[in-house]
């Protein structure tokens, strides 16, 4: 258990929020109606599946700091189901039912 | 409010009426998956914030003026294991930088919005509303609808802090809660909105680059940086690809296509 005072809590708050938004707000205040080069436009139509992949992967593959490819994995396991549903079905909350109901059966048994 | 401003008409309407226009509630509804989907993300995140012994207040709040999963999950292990402020806000400002490119993905198609609509959606975007759109709207430069977008933002922030409260308040009443595969819960989420998002085979790409260069950078010990070198780098590989194998003109189009959303 921790021993904050509530100073340091309202200073963990504001400092998370402003850390926060300030990298979401940037680019909406500074940038306005300025046009993009047409390289910074084709650069950041990839920028999603980027972050996204880059986020997601980690956290399939690795296991305690260490690659983890045994069928044993039941986050790898489940992805592979959650992938296909979404890839197909273009259809977010189907292949996350699908996905959490694959790992919770994979360890049930 | 200026009067020139393109969007004029409809700042004549009410405030009210505009928040349950037509327009809003289809933002609203196209905002489900990702309001279902936080949930129990957020669940866990409040019986977690118990847990460590996070103040309700304070758990609540976070989840209100944050609001990224990732971070305050990142927040609250570190604030677990007893680091200092100064860390945690640093750990927090890297997870979330991500959130600067997302939004530099949105400048063109909301750049004719007024500004408090801007600074609006601004403060409640993220990963899972950006990418909904983005698949929605092909990546193109089109105009995104303000109230529908809006309304898209809307539903999962009061999702995400209503069930932070009621994580806080279930845990110590429902402990089997936490057996349910809620650790995937945002695996799943992510997963799914990434399978939508990959459209063509540049996409593709640009994934498998980042998931194997982000897999790298944690292998070697840097997992605070790895999203963070992952997300600008990967997408030169789809930017080089589509150079060599697509016209530029069909590039060209790809990004400029500036395209009016139709009334309904």
């Amino acid at each position: 258990m921790n021993s904050w005072t509530s100073t340091e809590w309202i200073l963990l708050l504001a400092g998370m929020a402003v850390v926060t938004q300030v990298s979401r707000l940037m680019p909406v205040l500074v940038l306005g109606k300025k046009k993009l080069p047409m390289q910074f436009s084709q650069f950041v139509r990839f920028v999603p599946s980027a972050v996204l992949a880059a986020a997601i992967a980690p956290a399939i593959l690795l296991h305690q700091g260490q690659l983890n490819m045994h069928v044993s994995n039941s986050f790898l396991l489940a992805a592979i189901p959650t992938l296909l549903v979404g890839y197909f079905s273009k259809n977010l909350l189907l292949s996350v039912a699908v996905g959490m109901i694959v790992v919770t059966l994979l360890r049930a048994y | 409010m200026k009067a020139h401003l393109p969007t004029s008409h409809s700042s004549v309407r009410s405030h009210a009426e505009i928040l349950g226009g037509p327009t809003f509630r289809k933002g609203l509804l196209r905002s489900l998956p990702i309001t279902v989907g936080y949930f129990p993300i957020a669940l866990a995140f409040g019986m977690g914030a118990r847990e460590v012994g996070l103040p309700g207040w304070v758990a609540i709040l976070m989840s209100a003026t944050t609001f990224g999963g990732a971070s305050q999950m990142v927040a609250l292990s570190m604030i677990a294991s007893g680091q200092s402020l100064a860390a945690i806000l640093f750990a927090v400002f890297v997870v979330n930088s991500r959130f600067f490119l997302l939004a530099m993905g949105v400048v063109e198609n909301i750049a004719h919005w007024p500004m408090a609509r801007k600074l609006t959606f601004g403060l409640l975007m993220t990963d899972e509303a950006f990418a909904v759109l983005k698949a929605a709207h092909g990546n193109s430069r089109r105009r995104f609808r303000s109230m529908e977008c809006l309304g898209l933002v809307t539903g999962p922030v009061l999702s995400w802090v209503g069930a932070t409260a009621a994580g806080y308040w279930a845990a110590e009443r429902l402990p089997a809660v936490k057996e349910l595969g809620l650790d995937f819960a945002l695996v799943a989420l992510l997963l799914g909105v990434l399978s939508c998002q990959v459209s063509n085979r540049f996409q593709f790409a640009v994934a498998v680059a980042a998931a194997l260069l982000s897999t790298a950078w944690t292998l070697a010990g840097q997992s605070t940086l790895a999203i963070l070198i992952s997300a600008p780098i990967a997408p030169l590989v789809g930017v080089a690809w589509e150079r060599v194998s697509v016209s530029r003109r069909a590039i060209a189009k790809q990004n400029e296509i500036v395209v009016e959303v139709l009334h309904e």
